[in-house]
């Protein structure tokens, strides 16, 4: 069953899977996921920090200030423990929405 | 290269969370902007295109604004909608309270010292402004009152998150109200009975417009933009 919040969802993904890998600034998750997308996915300031302090605010990532080694001061994200169980159930509600999609538009080409 | 922190300081002026929360989100937005400049002038962008570039990021900063507030502040668990209608009318009912409020204090709807009669209401309740400069009734305390009332909507908006608009809309609400209510009666003044002509007939209908709409709508307006001109001022204080 895919919920209303899969679609919603597919940006908080793309945000929890590149802090799986790594703790990120704003900056560098926004760069990371269109490198890894191969600028498919694509999120501005605008877009990327409300999603941020949302999710942070349901306890899916925590930021905190850090010194990066040029000397500047950044706010770091890492996944908490709740986050990093809440990747596993986005990923396959995600993937269940894109099979539905598929089969929809194999229906539709037929 | 742009002063990118009082760039977002000044952008997010209204942004009602505390000054070390707002400060916080300041300094992390304009160093993503920093960053993005920085990168499209490693990339060989004149700075002219790079600043052009960078601040494309964010087209609707009062958007922006709302929706950071909206995803920060742990009280906001009412939708955008609610929350702006909700509060205009909590604007509206600060305006009838105070009204009824100054009537306890020993105000009168008149000139001092004089009672009138119910059914000569509206033209006592303006008798402050027609009958000279040495009567104080309740309608001028009412009036000097007011710019507190459109403030406090308008405080209340802006900490809901809401866009300049709104926070004008429910700084003045109640003279939107108002003025709702003065052309119904206006509409259906024969037809109501009860002396409604004879309540309007000391200030005539254009008259009634001013003296419960335009002018309380003015008290109101004051009160908003006073809000935003000290909130402001305390954001370049604090930028």
């Amino acid at each position: 069953m895919i919920t209303s919040s899969a679609k919603r969802g597919t940006a908080e993904l793309a945000i929890l899977s590149v802090l799986e890998r790594a703790p990120l600034h704003g900056y560098e998750i926004a760069r990371r996921i269109e490198q890894q997308t191969q600028g498919d996915l694509h999120f501005t300031l605008a877009s990327l920090y409300p999603l941020l302090y949302r999710m942070e605010q349901r306890g899916w990532i925590r930021g905190t200030w850090e010194l990066s080694d040029s000397g500047r001061r950044r706010r770091v994200y890492r996944l908490t423990p709740l986050g990093k169980k809440k990747v596993s159930p986005l990923r396959r509600e995600w993937n269940e929405l894109v099979r539905a999609l598929r089969r929809l538009t194999k229906v539709a080409h037929a | 290269m742009p002063d990118w922190q009082k760039l977002v300081s000044h952008r997010l002026t209204h942004l009602a969370l505390s000054e070390r929360e707002r400060q916080e989100v300041v300094a992390e937005l304009a160093g993503h902007l920093e960053e993005t400049f920085e990168a499209l002038r490693r990339d060989g962008l004149p700075e002219r295109v790079a600043v052009h570039r960078t601040l494309s990021q964010v087209t609707n900063w009062s958007d922006l604004q709302r929706k950071i507030y909206c995803a920060r502040a742990k009280e906001n668990t009412m939708n955008p909608r609610t929350s702006r209608l909700w509060l205009s009318f909590v604007t509206l009912a600060a305006s009838i309270i105070t009204l009824v409020a100054l009537g306890f204090l020993g105000l009168q709807p008149g000139p001092l010292g004089s009672r009138p009669h119910h059914e000569e209401w509206s033209s006592h309740l303006i008798g402050g402004i027609t009958s000279g400069p040495q009567v104080v009734n309740e309608y001028t305390v009412w009036l000097m009152m007011l710019p507190f009332v459109g403030a406090l909507g308008a405080r209340l908006s802006s900490r809901a998150g809401g866009t300049l608009r709104d926070i004008v809309i429910s700084g003045v609400f109640p003279a939107l109200a108002w003025l709702t209510i003065v052309l119904i009666i206006l509409s259906f003044a024969a037809s109501l009975g009860h002396g409604v002509e004879k309540l309007i007939a000391p200030v005539g209908p254009v008259g009634l417009i001013a003296v419960l709409v335009l002018i309380p709508g003015a008290g109101l307006l004051i009160g908003v933009l006073a809000y935003g001109a000290i909130t402001k001022w305390r954001g370049k204080l604090a930028g």
